[in-house]
């Protein structure tokens, strides 16, 4: 019985699997694959497919790559006057406020 | 992967203890904020406009309209996912904006041929130029040339590490246009690199 149906199964053509996907559809997707934000069902033909297909695979490690270089970005320092600069310009705005509106509401907000 | 950079929902302590100071009217508690966030706003908004002297007004604009709205602020999140929302939308509303429909449109179709046929030559390295620090500027200079409503969307997500959720929260956007607008960035960007790289060669 075993026999029988894996020799039955080795007569479909893969492109008439449940887990078959073309290249022009799984290139759309890779994204959201390798983001693992597909249903389980199209992750696993992903899988599948990016495993089975050496030029989806290719561009599929081209992008993971990709990805992680841009999580290393490096960092950037903001100006060191900037914090006091801006607090310096909220104070007075504040003061200005104050004195206009005169004395500030309870929660501060001074409108 | 690790969402790393999407800011926890609840305040820290020290924010609720600054925020209660800042509620009572005393401005200087403002200035913990400004000093705990700084930094990582002001690298969101200089990923995004890619100029020092914009980034510098956006982000006192952004911190100057937090100090207006603070007082009524509810607290659906926490202060730093909800400061960083405003400099997102203090940086897409600024008037030097070039008007949306300018901007070059990345079609699916124009990548689909390029990594399949470079292949068949060489298998796409970016990693390869990655390992020198040339490759960090390279990727800059790639970030930079990408047009401003994908660029916008690669640094939220594979930079900043937002999820789709919150970025289609930030940008307006819907959760597909995300998905879809990071796709051809990442596509753009690695196109890039690697033609830079052999250019190098």
């Amino acid at each position: 019985m075993g026999v029988i149906r894996h020799l039955l199964d080795r007569m479909i053509p893969d492109r008439h699997r449940k887990w078959w996907i073309e290249c022009k559809d799984a290139f759309p997707i890779l994204s959201e694959f390798l983001d693992k934000e597909l249903d389980p069902g199209m992750m696993a033909k992903m899988e599948r497919h990016v495993e089975d297909c050496p030029p989806c695979q290719n561009l599929f490690r081209s992008l993971e790559k990709t990805k992680e270089l841009c999580q290393q970005a490096p960092k950037r320092e903001v100006p060191k006057d900037f914090a006091e600069g801006l607090m310096e310009t909220i104070r007075k705005q504040y003061d200005e406020a104050k004195r206009y509106l005169g004395e500030p509401d309870a929660d501060g907000s001074g409108s | 992967m690790e969402q790393k950079a999407a800011a926890s929902e609840k305040n820290t302590d020290w924010e609720r203890i600054a925020l209660e100071r800042f509620r009572k009217g005393e401005v200087e508690a403002f200035g913990e904020f400004v000093i705990h966030y700084q930094d990582r706003l002001y690298n969101t908004i200089y990923r995004m406009s890619w100029d020092e002297s914009e980034t510098r007004d956006v982000l006192q604009d952004t911190f100057l309209k937090a100090f207006r709205s603070l007082g009524g602020f509810r607290g659906d999140s926490s202060v730093g996912t909800w400061m960083h929302r405003i400099a997102v939308n203090t940086f897409l509303q600024r008037k030097k904006k070039p008007p949306l429909e300018s901007l070059e449109n990345l079609d699916l179709e124009d990548f689909h041929l390029s990594p399949f046929d470079g292949m068949k030559v060489r298998p796409p390295k970016p990693e390869e130029v990655l390992e020198e620090t040339e490759g960090r500027v390279l990727l800059e200079e790639v970030i930079a040339k990408l047009p401003e409503e994908y660029r916008v969307v690669l640094v939220l997500r594979d930079v900043e590490g937002l999820s789709a959720n919150e970025t289609a929260k930030s940008l307006g956007l819907t959760v597909p246009a995300v998905k879809s607008r990071l796709h051809r960035a990442r596509l753009f960007v690695r196109r890039e690199l690697e033609r830079k790289t052999a250019s190098r060669k």
